[in-house]
């Protein structure tokens, strides 16, 4: 991406430092060489296994009988009105989510960066805590919350209207998978914004206040642009991964049956993209299929990905021109 | 398909293998494979420790069985390790309450050569390990699933054990067994089955609504069942607090209504499996709708109402007025007699029929299948022949949870209480109406119907969609999964 | 005393000038003043609070009976804490045993993969050389790829070297690293100054001492955060280990991933619960006390 401008200087530096610079690649290539010899083996040829099949109807099984499709796969997809209805929910998820998540975990880091806050150690880890219980046991409690019988809400909310009996899993499932992925989401977020937040220069602040301007108007001017990169990064780490939520649905709606832990298929509302393409694969053993549907959000998250960098330079402050790759 | 088709197809297929060996190879080498022979062996499955065993196996063990019949247990302990000079590893995929730890350990007490590895059920592990080419040498199946199993060449033909074991006599065998026959090959057992479509009945709930008991002895309609469940449903304010009908299925919603096509001498699929017949055949879109009817007015357990645990709980917590299983679950019901509705004050009931026509078979038949991948299948049938006819056999016939696979354990089935005695009477006038095998479609995995009318059930009880466009995606899903599971198989 | 600790911390002025602006206030603006810590501790503990109750609830489920915990009207409190819920969870099952190998699965990956994460991190930051930033943009896109395209595949793969069912494609994936760790320490190892590595080459040190002797040591927090995820990762994840792993190798993830059921298959609600509780109180623990090095980790690494 942005890193591309930086291998322009590379020929500038060969020539008389040639030997030095080939020695340095030697030794780049030594310590990156693990990674490479593990992304090669467990990356890259199964991403090209995966992107072969896509062009078959390849199930598993048939090897041997294989049939080519060509781009079969891919159009049929866009008659998949399965695929198509999934993907809007998936949308619509990622569209609430992402922006709460962001506006709650920076409002909660900027709390949290008083500077005489007392407990501080405290509050982070109760507000990080949910972000490390695992994630079978966060469904397990949010499904005993939110049980339509014996949960916690339906509870309390007969206490005020007896006999209340809201089935939050089947009639607002969207909404209960939005609490539920703030609740995990917010401490890692909190964290990184508490991190850059402790990179706001203080003199700038305090010159804005000496200056006259209000509270608001320095945290418009000042902290807000200078944490831009943060929210820039969050705001694509959050496109990418709620696009690709698969597991907190499907346990939501029923933790397992006889036939193992991820057989159950959510409620309709809850129906995502990756959820569809679970079931494809592994319940209608669509192995091609399946792969190709999971090639077509790989572009549609490489194609959001690079309309949020192109919007960047609109919105994200950078202090000094970073080193290539760094954005 | 014209010859220039099929020789562009032999052309890539040949491409593609090449591609997969040459990716698969390259793997090895750049990882460094920690013994260069894992690719060979894996090809030659197994190559010096147990191929030549597991051949000869397939062809000459029967005729080693029957000599050795006497001491099966003994012949097991010799012949493996014969082959390998060492201990044959089985893996089996099956559920532990259904197979216990000790039943494992106690089979390899008596087989020393032989090692059991006991995995659960699960059903995106078993697809990752078929695609890899090592299934488990036994896996647990539903019978219905059998027919695609063998044309997609995963399970492994018995037939020859069964013919030359003195365990298991294919005489003995409960009809129910049929359904792991397929195209001439026995390719399983069930592990123990039931007339599916009996009904439990809670008493109290009865009473509580006022309406009789129904006879034990006259089946009743469906349509009668839709009246008993409206009036057993009881609400409190949003709260169900008693389902009136648990389930509205033998066990899945496909095969149900296969049985209650059945009974009017329809099919659901045509004649060849290639496709559904959904939409054009009156009596299953009338049978379709008066189970949409009963979830609309939110009278059985619903997408939009779905119990908070599954019938069968719900049932002996006494949350609903009555449920549709087998004969198996008045295993649950004994087992729980403190429940609220456990033991007698439950009743066993008669099947419902559709059109008068009395029809009540397995359409589950949970058994246990060998693959045709293993590499052991000697040491794997004798594992089979101890589950299906040794102390596990024995042991699940007493349980009550299940009508035995074998006629000659059908005594053992427990008869104490009044609840099981009561049980025993309805079981032995429903025996009757077991003997028919549903008709499996061979093309494809029938859990895709049952998926797909879940799915469209709630989009359409949601309003989204109408009934008729229900039965147009259900029957347009089908028909999809047909048609790839036919090209697959070629 | 890691609270006062904590206090120590560098905080940013947007917290600090709430109160800078306090202390110039005149005494009329003191009584101002403590209405706005009031308001503000109060927003924050309120905000807490909500965050907790769906963990208040898991702990109070933990100590009820199942009828208490199923009743209708809810009971909110146990009648009497059940605290032989939490023998059962440790008794029901082998709970060490699974615990165990939950434990040697998450340091096995967590100390490979900081290791290996470390030096292509290193690689990325201080070296130059043909092809880098290509591959680096690869680690960045390997991010973007769902994972579960490369499940079959990897499974084919470890099937056929006979790893299936051991902790072998654990130990791969460490040796891999991973990418956001690999991100995570060259962002790090960026931010170092050339002058220190500089001095280090006259010397005549070579890259694996300037790595070994100047970087590693510096990289305390970055290290911490690192460790910190990847065994949380591992800890957590029941998905992967339930297909690579065999009941003989089962860990605690897999075995919480359903409920605790009696000998008829119905579950057991509350001992369950008293399982998570102390699947989860190992994580809580070392997070607490590592908290201020993950934060560092985290604002050294110029996510900013």
């Amino acid at each position: 991406m942005a890193a591309t401008s930086q291998s322009v200087n590379l020929p500038l530096r060969r020539g008389k430092r040639g030997a030095r610079a080939r020695r340095v690649a030697r030794w780049f290539y030594l310590f990156i060489g693990p990674w490479l010899l593990g992304f090669v083996c467990l990356s890259l040829f199964p991403l090209l296994f995966a992107l072969v099949i896509s062009f078959t109807n390849y199930d598993g099984l048939n090897l041997l009988s294989v049939k080519f499709l060509g781009l079969g796969n891919y159009l049929r997809a866009l008659q998949d009105r399965n695929a198509i209805f999934a993907l809007q929910r998936t949308m619509i998820f990622a569209l609430v989510s992402v922006p709460l998540n962001l506006l709650f975990s920076f409002c909660i880091a900027l709390m949290l960066t008083r500077e005489r806050l007392r407990a501080r150690g405290v509050f982070r880890t109760l507000f990080y805590l949910p972000s490390i219980i695992p994630i079978v046991a966060t469904v397990w409690i949010w499904r005993l919350i939110m049980d339509r019988n014996f949960g916690l809400i339906n509870g309390l909310l007969s206490l005020i209207s007896p006999g209340t009996a809201v089935a939050w899993l089947v009639d607002y499932p969207t909404m209960v998978l939005i609490i539920m992925s703030l609740w995990i989401g917010t401490g890692g977020a909190m964290i990184i914004f508490m991190a850059g937040l402790q990179g706001v220069p203080r003199e700038l602040e305090e010159a804005a206040l000496i200056d006259g301007a209000n509270l608001f108007q320095m945290f418009r001017a000042i902290t807000l642009p200078l944490v831009t990169p943060v929210v820039f990064y969050q705001l694509i780490l959050g496109i990418i991964f709620s696009l690709q939520i698969l597991i907190e649905p499907i346990l939501l709606t029923g933790i397992g049956s006889t036939n193992g832990l991820m057989t159950t298929i959510p409620p309709r509302p809850n129906y995502m993209y990756m959820v569809h393409v679970y079931n494809q694969i592994f319940s209608n053993q669509r192995f091609g299929y399946g792969a190709a549907l999971l090639w077509l959000l790989f572009i549609l998250t490489l194609a959001l990905t690079l309309i949020v960098f192109r919007t960047s330079r609109y919105w994200v402050y950078y202090e000094v021109e970073q080193e290539g790759a760094r954005t | 398909m014209n010859q220039s088709r099929k020789n562009d197809m032999l052309n890539r297929r040949r491409f593609l293998q090449l591609l997969v060996a040459s990716a698969g190879g390259a793997i090895l080498a750049a990882c460094g494979a920690p013994n260069p022979a894992a690719e060979e062996s894996s090809t030659n499955t197994g190559g010096a420790t147990s191929a030549p065993a597991a051949e000869s196996a397939a062809t000459s063990a029967p005729a080693a069985e029957s000599g050795a019949t006497s001491a099966p247990a003994e012949s097991g302990a010799t012949s493996a390790p014969a082959a390998s000079g060492g201990t044959t590893k089985l893996t089996v995929m099956y559920q532990q309450n259904e197979l216990s730890d000790d039943e494992v350990k106690q089979f390899m007490d008596k087989n020393p050569g032989i090692t059991v590895e006991r995995i659960d059920n699960d059903a995106t592990k078993f697809k990752a390990m078929l695609t890899a080419g090592t299934p488990p040498d036994l896996f647990r199946t539903q019978g219905p699933v059998v027919p695609n199993l063998v044309e997609r060449g995963i399970v492994l033909d018995l037939g020859d054990y069964f013919n030359s074991s003195s365990a298991l006599k294919v005489d003995d065998l409960a009809p129910a067994n049929n359904l792991y026959v397929y195209k001439g090959g026995r390719y399983g057992m069930v592990k123990d089955w039931s007339p599916d479509f009996n009904l439990f009945a809670n008493k109290a709930a009865f009473e509580e609504a006022n309406v009789p008991l129904p006879s034990t002895t006259e089946p009743l309609r469906y349509t009668d069942l839709s009246e008993l469940a409206k009036q057993l449903t009881k609400r409190e304010g949003d709260r169900t607090t008693r389902m009136g009908w648990g389930n509205p299925e033998g066990l899945t919603m496909v095969r149900t209504l296969q049985i209650v096509l059945a009974e009017q001498d329809q099919n659901l699929y045509k004649p060849d499996f290639t496709a559904i017949a959904l939409a054009e055949t009156s009596q299953a879109v009338a049978f379709l709708k008066y189970v949409f009817d009963l979830a609309k007015e939110n009278v059985i357990w619903n997408p939009l109402n779905p119990s908070p645990s599954w019938a069968g709980d719900d049932f002996v917590k006494g949350q609903v007025g009555f449920v549709q299983y087998g004969y198996w679950y008045s295993g649950m019901v004994s087992t729980t007699k403190d429940a609220a509705v456990g033991g007698d004050k439950a009743v066993f009931l008669p099947a419902p029929t559709w059109s008068g026509k009395q029809l009540n078979p397995t359409i589950s038949g949970t058994g246990m299948v060998a693959a045709k991948a293993t590499k052991n299948p000697d040491a794997a049938w004798k594992f089979f022949e101890y589950y299906m006819s040794g102390a596990p056999a024995q042991t699940r016939a007493k349980s009550g949870w299940g009508v035995p696979a074998l006629k000659s354990l059908y005594p053992q089935m427990p008869q104490e209480t009044d609840f099981q005695k009561q049980v025993q009477q309805v079981l032995q006038e429903s025996f009757k109406y077991a003997d028919y095998t549903l008709a499996a479609n061979p093309y494809y995995d029938d859990t895709v119907f049952d998926t797909s009318w879940t799915s469209n059930l709630e989009q359409a009880l949601r309003g989204s969609i109408s009934f008729d466009q229900l039965i147009q995606n259900v029957e347009s899903d089908v028909n999809a999964a047909i048609a790839d599971g036919k090209a697959a198989i070629g | 005393m890691s609270l006062r600790a904590n206090d120590n911390e560098r905080a940013s002025t947007t917290g600090a000038a709430f109160s800078s602006v306090g202390q110039r206030a005149t005494d009329a603006g003191r009584a101002q003043r403590a209405i706005r810590v009031f308001l503000y501790y109060g927003v924050l503990i309120a905000a807490v609070a909500a965050f907790m109750i769906p963990i208040i609830w898991l702990l109070l489920g933990s100590l009820k009976l199942n009828a208490e915990f199923r009743a209708y009207p809810i009971k909110i409190l146990p009648r009497s804490p059940i605290w032989n819920n939490y023998y059962d969870a440790l008794t029901l099952v082998p709970f060490f045993v699974y615990a165990g190998r939950s434990l040697l699965l998450a340091l096995l990956y967590t100390v490979l993969v900081v290791i290996s994460s470390a030096f292509a991190g290193f690689g990325f930051a201080r070296h130059r050389a043909p092809g880098r930033n290509t591959l680096f943009i690869l680690v960045v896109a390997m991010v973007m790829v769902p994972q579960i395209v490369t499940i079959i595949p990897q499974f084919m793969l470890y099937s056929r070297l006979g790893l299936v069912g051991t902790y072998w494609p654990w130990v791969l994936w460490g040796i891999a690293g991973s990418p956001f760790h690999i991100f995570l320490f060259r962002q790090f190892f960026a931010g170092f100054p050339k002058e220190l590595e500089d001095a280090a080459e006259i010397d005549g040190c070579t890259r694996l001492r300037v790595f070994g002797q100047i970087f590693l040591p510096n990289a305390g927090p970055v290290l911490a955060a690192s460790a910190i995820f990847a065994f949380q990762w591992v800890w957590g994840d029941f998905f992967l280990q339930s297909i690579f792993l065999n009941e003989s190798h089962a860990t605690l993830a897999m075995k919480l991933a359903s409920a605790y059921v009696d000998p008829h298959g119905n579950p057991l609600y509350t001992q369950t619960l008293a399982a998570v509780v102390i699947y989860v109180l190992p994580l809580i623990v070392v997070f607490f006390l590592a908290q201020k090095q993950i934060v560092r980790g985290v604002v050294t690494t110029g996510l900013k």
